[in-house]
């Protein structure tokens, strides 16, 4: 049984000059113990994807699709149903942390909540969560438990984050740009902490990126989000190995290196989820686009290694 | 020119460690510790350091919205020590959401540091939102109705709208993908180019630093451990520290960064 | 469910209330000031729905008209309290130190003075009339909005988004207007619902008292104390400023609670 079957997963966001279309048409799975990344530019609706599937979308908004979490239907059960799916088995780490940690509690009860919520006494789970905030780096000799959060650093923060979804054991792990605000050091050391749980564990992972790099060291899996469309996915070494998609191109291009290489913003503009042009969002940015890209958007076609890419004129090998 | 615009001259701040009684804390924390350099007009100069060095700390004393324990901070030549924002001074705050008042519009919000009359505002604010690369439709919504990265680029349009000489970046393109970032660090060379803008760009990604700027501060701990152009310490890194630092950035090819995850496994102590 | 009946229930009460205070302002069925000796105590009948009370005066009309005095009182109350309790509030929690303490301790000394004790106070000194009433109401509403106003803007003082009002060249006062202010009004519009319910009973126990509102004035309060002699032979001259009291004070907690919901969903959404 799969951890998460998203199947054509729409979201639209309503709004007085129309709908906002945020998602059209998402597909995507994760088995226990696997990974998978989402990577995109700013505002491709990577967030918004992250949300809906915790039922955490902004009210009012329309969701249409298949969400199966766990083995059950999640799309159109209640918030009640919804929340009692989101205590039992997934977790969040969310894109900002200020907003998601009680400002008014101290660090080491945030923590703590989940143990307790799983019926832990008082000592046993303040011990788990001395141990989660131990194992992203957070020292409780150090950095005590009763911190509150405005007294930490913003890395510091984010790491309480990591901290309290791991001490929920969950059974899938949603996390959006979770290092984000870690220098390279302790990135690596929260993104070794994630691997070692996925595989020793079984704890599925998905993981909203911008950085290539970190989708590429971490997961088994990669979907390229745009515009709300996957336009390209597969297993990360073929994706990799072969970026088809003129998008995911470019933003491998765009992407600095230490030399000073790299670093090529892309022209143009992604279009905005409130007037989206017909065929593929990315034609008017793209060099290759012609005029069936203009009209029709392409479908997400596999090949023999499971790599997919939505696009008439794809890479290929070595071009 | 003559003289520097900024001079920081062993800025220190402590904090109490917590304690459930009052009058039982014990010995203050030193989260900044004698922090000094100075910057040259239309200078770019980066801070890189690891989680909880203290770089939001120097930031934040540096524009006066925390009050230093010892030092000063020289600002065009005046001694502006605890004077809460200067004027010619800007700051992009780490967390932008926390940064943007929740119930005003983005047009208010990119315009506030803004003085002149209301039909000169409007232009100006639309080109700070195209500057960044948004679309200024988006000035007519409300900071939650946007996208993470999308509300980091409205907090460096507001830093970047009134031109100041100089502006503190807190990680201003840690939530931006590769593609805006490169965009938005552009921007800024060209208006130090352009405007002679000088800027402290506050950043953990080195390949980010690497292109941006001339000087390069290693912090650690508190301290500022190693400084010299940023070209000489990335090359020949002095510090241990700032050698963990470039090593654990991971390359972008998914093996060679597996690998280097790997290792980074391999050698981490049980626990940590 | 159960919080949208409380706001709905809440709203349509304290509608009523207002809009029966409006009309009692422009017409009453009978003339407020008719006494007519011959129809007193009269049970409710289709001439007098409500009855008619020890001075054969019309019960609707007088309910009407004191739904009006009520109402104003508390509300003159409420906002004088709002409008001196909300600037210290915003004062102590951004200047801190001594500006901090002095407010606090202040609030803590007309906290401890009932609003009776006052009104009696000022009665005894100018004589008792509506103002008394308003005064010593609004002195007990100050430091209630001034805590809260305090303890409300006190955690956005180190807030970013403040921060950044200096940053673009406000001082403290023009932070406060524009970017704390704002943030917390939701809650002080909850409060003061709230404080209006009880403003609306102090009036009504001052009045009883004959310290607010004086003849001819119509007041619920009073139509209460001078009816209670009268109880046991007419029960009707009780029940019904008693049910209108009960009524417009449930109303007001009832909106104050709704809105304090739908203006904050963090407070129950982690519960
Ligand atoms: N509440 C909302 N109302 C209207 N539009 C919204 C709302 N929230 C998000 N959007 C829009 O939906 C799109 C997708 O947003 P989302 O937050 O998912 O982006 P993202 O991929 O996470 O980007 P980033 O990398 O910048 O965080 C954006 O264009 C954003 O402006
Ligand atoms: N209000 C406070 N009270 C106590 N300690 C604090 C407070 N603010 C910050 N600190 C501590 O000061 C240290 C430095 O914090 P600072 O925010 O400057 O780090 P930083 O270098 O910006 O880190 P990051 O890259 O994670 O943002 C941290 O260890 C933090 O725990
Ligand atoms: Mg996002
Ligand atoms: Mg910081």
């Amino acid at each position: 049984m799969s951890l998460l079957e998203v199947r054509g997963l729409r979201l639209d966001l309503p709004a007085p000059s129309g709908a906002i279309r945020v998602l059209r048409g998402v597909d995507l799975s994760i088995e226990p113990g696997g990974s998978l990344a989402v990577v995109g530019e700013s505002g491709a609706g990577k967030s918004m994807l992250a949300l809906t599937l915790l039922g955490l979308q902004p009210e009012g908004a329309d969701v249409r699709g298949s969400i199966r979490l766990l083995g059950r239907e999640c799309v159109g059960i209640g918030d009640r149903a919804m929340r009692r799916m989101r205590g039992g088995g997934i977790a969040m780490v969310f894109q900002e942390p200020q907003g998601a940690l009680n400002p008014v509690m101290t660090i080491g009860r945030q923590v703590a909540e989940g143990p307790r919520r799983r019926g832990l006494g008082r000592g046993a789970a303040r011990a788990l969560a001395g141990e989660a905030l131990a194992r992203v780096g957070l020292d409780p000799a150090r950095y005590p438990l009763d911190l509150y959060p405005h007294q930490l650093s913003g890395g510091q923060r984010q790491r309480v984050m990591i901290a309290l979804c791991l001490a929920m054991r969950p059974k899938l792990l949603v996390a959006d740009e979770p290092t984000t605000a870690l220098d390279a050091t302790v990135q690596a050391g929260v993104l070794a902490l994630l691997r070692d749980l996925a595989e020793g564990e079984g704890m599925g992972l998905l993981l909203v990126t911008h950085d290539l790099a970190v989708a590429a060291a971490m997961t088994e899996r990669v979907a390229v989000l745009y515009a709300g469309h996957i336009v390209e996915t597969g297993p990360t070494a073929a994706v990799f190995a072969r970026l088809a998609h003129p998008y995911t191109r470019a933003l491998a291009a765009a992407r600095p290196g230490l030399d000073g290489g790299g670093g090529v913003p892309i022209g143009g503009r992604m279009p905005s989820p409130r007037n989206v042009p017909p065929g593929c969002p990315f034609a008017p940015r793209c060099p290759r686009a012609d005029d069936r890209c203009r009209a029709e958007m392409p479908p997400l076609a596999a090949g023999a290694d499971g790599h997919a890419v939505a696009c008439f004129h794809p890479h290929g090998r070595g071009t | 020119m003559t003289g520097p615009l900024l001079r920081i001259e062993g800025l220190t701040k402590r904090y109490r460690p917590p304690s459930p009684l009052p009058f039982l804390n014990g010995p203050p924390r030193t989260v900044l510790d004698a922090a000094s350099f100075t910057l040259a007009p239309g200078e770019a100069l980066g801070i890189v350091g690891g989680s909880g060095s203290g770089k939001s700390t120097l930031a934040l004393c540096g524009v006066g919205l925390l009050r230093p324990d010892a030092g000063r901070v020289v600002f065009a030549g005046r001694d502006v020590t605890g004077e809460r924002a200067p004027p010619g001074m800007q700051m992009v705050f780490q967390d932008p959401k926390a940064s943007l008042d929740p119930r005003r519009r983005i047009a208010a919000i990119v315009g506030e540091p803004l003085r002149p009359a209301k039909g000169e505002r409007e232009g100006l604010v639309a080109e700070a939102l195209g500057e960044v690369g948004l679309d200024p439709a988006v000035g007519g919504r409300l900071p939650h109705e946007l996208s993470g990265g999308q509300r980091q680029r409205v907090a460096i349009a507001r830093a970047l709208v009134a031109r100041p000489r100089l502006v503190w970046l807190d990680e201003p393109v840690s939530a931006l993908d590769v593609s805006v970032q490169a965009q938005v660090l552009a921007l800024l060379w060209s208006l130090r180019e352009r405007h002679g803008l000088a800027y402290i760009l506050i950043s953990h990604d080195l390949a980010v630093v690497a292109r941006t700027t001339e000087r390069l501060v290693v912090m650690e701990g508190g301290r500022i451990v190693e400084a010299g152009t940023t070209a000489e310490v990335l090359a020949r890194p002095c510090h241990p520290y700032t050698q963990t630092l470039l090593d654990a950035v991971l390359p972008f090819d998914p093996k060679a960064a597996k690998a280097r995850l790997e290792r980074f496994r391999r050698d981490r102590p049980r626990g940590a | 469910m159960a919080r949208r009946l409380a706001f709905w229930l809440g709203g349509g009460l304290t509608s009523a209330l207002v809009l029966t205070a409006l009309l009692g302002a422009v017409w009453t069925p009978y003339p407020i000031d008719a006494v007519a000796v011959v129809e007193r105590l009269q049970a409710p009948s289709p001439l007098h729905p409500f009855g008619t009370d020890q001075l054969g005066r019309d019960m609707l009309s007088l309910l009407m008209a004191g739904a009006g005095t009520s109402l104003l009182v508390a509300a003159a109350a409420v906002a004088a309290g709002a409008g001196f309790g909300v600037p210290l509030g915003l004062l102590a929690a951004f200047r801190g130190g001594v500006a901090d303490e002095a407010v606090m301790r202040l609030s803590d000394l007309a906290l401890a003075f009932p609003a009776l004790l006052t009104a009696a106070m000022i009665a005894a000194t100018y004589g008792p009339g509506v103002l008394d009433a308003v005064v010593a109401i609004a002195i007990f509403n100050v430091p209630v909005f001034a805590r809260l106003a305090r303890s409300l803007a006190l955690p956005l003082t180190g807030r970013a988004f403040v921060q950044a009002g200096y940053l673009a060249g406000k001082d403290a006062l023009g932070v406060v207007v524009v970017h704390v202010l704002p943030n917390v009004a939701s809650l002080l519009v909850v409060q003061a619902a709230i404080q209006l319910a009880f403003a609306l009973l102090a009036e009504a126990s001052l009045s009883y008292l004959g310290l607010g509102v004086q003849p001819p004035g119509a007041s619920w309060g009073r139509m209460l104390g001078e009816a209670q002699t009268y109880m046991r032979l007419a029960p009707h001259v009780v029940l019904f400023p008693g049910l209108a009291i009960v009524l417009a004070v449930m109303g007001l907690n009832l909106l104050g609670d709704g809105l304090r919901d739908r203006l904050d969903p963090r407070l129950w959404e982690g519960s």
